[in-house]
């Protein structure tokens, strides 16, 4: 009989102790301010590697423009103003890309003009407007711009000579698209037909594709 | 008539195996079981679990002509714990021991183990999905419910390692908006400070006004859904390296690539994603058959027509259909449904590893056994007992 009370207090001690500890454990792996990271988990051989670096727009799902960057060209830092930001030239001189206004900034003439005024050169008149090439954006008729002359940007100190400054304005209601090139005017020319390639390629997604 | 426990660990001993707690124990467990089951169809089944089941106690809301009362009970896991210690108690250690009462003792010990099934389930159980297309093959799957920050490390070759780190849903969950938490690592040469987790949401572009946008982008939450399969988290990340200014990222489960942090050559891909899981073989789908009840879009059966690849590449033919899963090295695959999209057919298998996965059936057999047992011995001793012959 001591020996079963013996047992059946050794019994209650570790019932106690399970129960204790049961509650112990679940109370561990608190989490506070600063943590350290300890797990990890192994990569799949057959998981896709993903594309690093990407755009949010791309991030997101958000992508409505396509286009193919011509061969040599490299892709900027894109920005609200600048959905699409393009460099090429050994030492990424030449920028190209692609603007979307809703507003539109004044009509095709006042961006003509305002480019013009970038490049050092006057203002040209509607007639003279007309005269000007047209090539199509996106399925837009736009007006094509080919301006040579000392280049200043937006914000720069000072203009770099022998530029050339080539791009389309088209509208479309009263929003205004844009593709503009500029660069070194011998590069400029190098690249015109990658320019008219990145043009064609330009495409809004639908929601199809 | 037995003497009353005077010392503390006597009385406690007798009230944890007396047949009162028994009864108030499986009284609350049907309270429980009733409320759950009533509330999963509005809160969804996660949910149901893990307020009515999972806990150690739980408020309920009464509605009272309009009013709400709350109720506080005990939750289902502490009632199963209490449960589990009054039959040890009770039913193992302070029942008679005997030929007569064996059936009873194997009965009970059998329900203890179906509780510790049950907890070790709690504990060590993951399932998930495992989606693919026909000619697609994978060896992972991933959680339904668990969410996890992921950063996975790339050399200048674009290489990624073996392994990636990740930061477990439980570590960041409670971060609403306006609490944060940093994060870091010995091998991270950055800090990770994790915010505004939103259980449901959707990545919408900001107005040029909104101070609080990332990259142009807000998180906008979205009203949960009643089954966590559909929720799409999102959270607020700042990377914080030395010497340079901090980067600011949105998470976004559903962002279809990571956000990455450059830091010389490296490159640190960061995503949220469901938790996944490695599998010590990979399945291939190689045909899909889906056949209907005739003249109705209603599933007769699923089959899938895979291979399972080993680890040392030998190759397998295996069918998984519905109630017919595949098992190997304590996994289970089966079936679960398909969809149909612009990319043809894809099987989802369930993945399953459970450490007590067949615990159940075998307490289930043994109860059985010690039911049949007790009967037995009642029906043995009934004929056996002297006739008593009736007199008028």
């Amino acid at each position: 009989m001591h020996l079963f009370i013996s047992w059946l207090q050794a019994t209650q001690s570790s019932l106690l102790s399970l129960l204790v500890l049961s509650l112990v454990l679940s109370s561990c792996d608190r989490v506070s301010e600063r943590m350290e990271i300890t797990q990890t988990r192994d990569i799949s051989t057959y998981e896709a590697k993903p594309k690093l670096h990407a755009y949010p727009q791309e991030r997101f799902g958000d992508e409505r423009l396509r286009w193919e960057t011509p061969a040599g060209w490299g892709q900027a830092e894109r920005s609200q103003m600048r959905p699409v930001n393009l460099t090429f030239g050994p030492n990424k001189e030449g920028e190209c890309y692609l603007a979307m206004l809703p507003g539109g900034a004044g009509g095709v003439l006042a961006n003509v003009n305002r480019w013009r005024k970038q490049m050092a050169q006057p203002e040209i008149t509607e007639e003279e407007l007309a005269k000007l090439p047209q090539k199509t954006l996106m399925g837009i008729p736009g007006v094509f711009v080919t301006v040579d002359g000392a280049y200043t940007n937006v914000g720069a100190p000072e203009a770099k000579p022998d530029q050339r400054l080539q791009g389309i304005v088209a509208s479309l209601g009263e929003a205004g698209l844009f593709v503009k090139m500029v660069g070194p005017k011998a590069l400029v020319e190098a690249n015109t037909a990658a320019f008219d390639e990145f043009v064609a390629s330009l495409k809004l997604r639908t929601q199809q594709q | 008539m037995s003497a009353q426990p005077t010392s503390l660990l006597g009385k406690a001993f007798a009230i944890l195996s007396s047949y009162g707690l028994a009864i108030g124990i499986l009284s609350f467990l049907l309270i429980d079981t009733f409320l759950g089951t009533i509330t999963q169809k509005d809160i969804g089944l996660l949910d149901s679990q893990r307020i009515y089941f999972d806990s150690w106690w739980l408020i309920h809301d009464v509605n009272l002509g309009g009013t709400l009362i709350p109720l506080p009970l005990p939750g289902g896991g502490l009632l199963m714990v209490i449960l589990f210690f009054n039959m040890l108690c009770g039913a193992v250690i302070r029942m008679r021991k005997g030929w007569r009462t064996i059936g009873n003792l194997i009965s009970h010990l059998a329900i203890m183990f179906m509780l510790a099934a049950g907890f070790v389930s709690f504990l060590y159980k993951t399932e998930g999905a495992m989606p693919l297309f026909e000619g697609q093959a994978s060896d992972q799957y991933q959680s339904y419910h668990e969410r996890t920050i992921e950063v996975h490390r790339y050399d200048a070759a674009g290489k990624g390692d073996d392994k990636a780190l990740i930061i477990p849903m439980k570590h960041f969950a409670d971060l609403d908006p306006g609490k944060a938490r940093t994060f870091f690592a010995k091998d991270l040469p950055f800090e990770i400070q994790v915010t505004g987790y939103q259980r449901n949401a959707n990545i919408v572009q900001a107005e040029e006004s909104e101070k609080t946008a990332i990259d142009g982008y807000r998180v906008q939450p979205v009203k949960n859904a009643k089954e966590d399969e559909g929720n799409v988290s999102a959270l607020e990340i700042t990377v914080k390296l030395k010497d340079t200014p901090e980067q600011k990222a949105i998470l976004w489960e559903r962002a279809q690539e990571p956000f990455t942090v450059k830091v010389g050559d490296i490159s640190y891909a960061i995503s949220l994603s469901r938790m996944k899981w490695k599998l010590p073989f990979a399945i291939r789908l190689n045909d899909f058959v889906r056949e209907l009840h005739p003249g109705t879009m209603k599933a007769k059966k699923f089959t899938s027509h895979v291979t399972k690849i080993s680890s040392d590449g030998k190759e397998e033919p295996k069918v998984v259909t519905m109630n017919v899963p595949v098992r190997d090295q304590g996994y289970v695959v089966y079936q679960a449904s398909f969809s149909e999209g612009s990319s043809g057919e894809q099987s989802v298998f369930t993945v399953v590893t459970n450490p007590s996965d067949q615990w159940p059936l075998w307490s289930c057999v043994a109860v059985a056994i010690g039911l049949i047992i007790t009967f037995l011995g009642h029906l043995v001793r009934f004929l056996r007992r002297p006739l008593k012959v009736k007199t008028t």
